[in-house]
């Protein structure tokens, strides 16, 4: 099936099986910042920003996306040119072995988008659906609040 | 993965949803897909997507509340109509499910069909006294209540959901949600919800069903006698969770034994109740 849809604001036309979940889609045509944790979309690692909501691209069939908007962490900030999220979890230290760290940036960013200035316990439960086996989230708590008082989403 | 599957459809209304699924004998609808994305079943060969077919809406008339099979967890925990429904249980419910990710996708129509017994929706509607709307070849209503019962019989596993209905008494009830799990987002142990009129600490038209204890949600009969009429007392409440034993057997699973879900059931009859009796001048 041939699909068409804006992925971190470029129009992009891909082929997906029936059976596909983006998750694997996403991957194959290089946005590998997606990651595979859990596959069973308990994790968080894959999780990604489709028409604004916070979802697991794991569980969800490629094949619904025609004509959506997507945003991953490619789409969030490069190396060169970091997002103050990224900046942020980096400086706080909220990368560890950083598996987890574009999925929970994703859900940080879709958070400030919504709430410029989550309380504390609004982060926790924004960030519930990201597990860091490295247990950085009190660095990660940080690192969001840091972004939201310099008021840069 | 689903081995067989050959089509993904995304139907844009009800219509073209019902047709989709008449058609196709190894069409199944997905919403959310939480569930469905998970299964390997090799019967199912086509998905009907039913999430653009314009059943996400939450309304309100004199008549009562109407919530679309597609509202979202995440939706339902926002809307300001369902925070007003027996006392909010519903929204209460949703920001006890799962993560937030998670809330994001999954449906309240989803949750209500779930095939696990611990889900959160169905003791909520059973004390809700909601009713379900399927569209089929024909429009069927069918109460929560008898919605086990009549699931085969009428055939409701081909049917879609669309709507959950709920009338103005019941959502004008005081109710009380309570989930005894591991942490806050874990599934339920023991859940339990629970809808009456309160007058003073006196309930009457007092409904409790509990989810996670048996095969299915199911509603308290005994208990809800036991309290039925009364003022609330320690008395009363020790009858109440005393009665519930006599309407339920609770299981073993991984999570628990059947004694230690026993102790609970009574200990969240009793709380639901004192609670309930607490609310007056709430609803």
């Amino acid at each position: 099936m041939r699909m068409i849809a804006t992925i971190n604001g470029e129009k992009i036309a891909f082929e997906a099986e029936a059976h596909e979940m983006l998750l694997d889609v996403l991957r194959r045509e290089g946005y590998k910042g997606v990651k595979r944790g859990c596959n069973t979309g308990d994790c968080g690692a894959c999780a990604i920003i489709i028409d604004g909501v916070v979802v697991n691209s794991c569980i969800v069939f490629a094949a619904s996306v025609q004509g959506k908007e997507i945003i991953t962490i490619e789409g969030i900030g490069t190396p060169d040119d970091p997002h103050p999220l990224q900046t942020a979890f980096d400086e706080e230290g909220a990368i560890q072995c950083g598996f987890c760290t574009p999925a929970s940036i994703i859900t940080a960013y879709a958070l400030l988008k919504r709430n410029p200035n989550p309380t504390e316990e609004e982060i926790r439960d924004a960030l519930s659906g990201n597990l860091c086996r490295c247990g950085t989230y009190t660095k990660q708590i940080n690192a969001i609040q840091r972004v939201a008082k310099q008021g840069g989403d | 993965m689903l081995p067989n599957l050959q089509h993904y459809t995304v139907a844009q209304s009800v219509r073209e949803a019902v047709l989709l699924l008449t058609r196709n004998e190894g069409a199944r609808i997905i919403a959310g897909g939480t569930v469905i994305a998970r299964s390997s079943s090799p019967r199912i060969t086509q998905l009907v997507d039913i999430t653009k077919a314009g059943m996400d809406y939450i309304a309100e008339d004199d008549t009562g509340v109407r919530i679309g099979a597609t509202v979202t967890f995440s939706a339902a925990r926002e809307s300001p109509i369902l925070r007003k429904v027996g006392s909010g249980i519903i929204a209460q419910a949703a920001d006890h499910f799962s993560s937030a990710i998670v809330r994001n996708m999954a449906t309240i129509g989803g949750d209500m069909l779930s095939p696990y017994n611990w889900a959160d929706i169905p003791p909520i509607l059973l004390v809700l006294d909601a009713k379900l709307r399927f569209m089929g070849a024909r429009e069927l209503i069918v109460p929560v209540e008898r919605y086990t019962e009549m699931r085969k019989e009428l055939g409701l596993d081909f049917m879609l959901l669309t709507d959950i209905i709920i009338e103005r008494e019941p959502a004008d009830r005081c109710g009380v949600f309570l989930k005894f799990g591991r942490t806050k987002s874990d599934i339920g142990i023991v859940t339990i919800a629970a809808t009456a009129n309160v007058e003073g600490k006196k309930l009457s038209t007092v409904r409790l069903a509990v989810a996670g204890v048996t095969s299915q949600a199911i509603r308290l009969p005994s208990a809800e006698a036991a309290a039925e009429g009364k003022a609330v007392s320690d008395d009363v409440l020790v009858a109440a969770a005393t009665a519930a034993l006599q309407d339920v057997t609770p299981a073993s699973d991984v999570r628990a034994t059947s004694e230690y879900r026993a102790e609970l059931l009574q200990v969240a009859v009793k709380r639901a109740l004192a609670q309930l009796a607490s609310q007056e001048g709430s609803s």
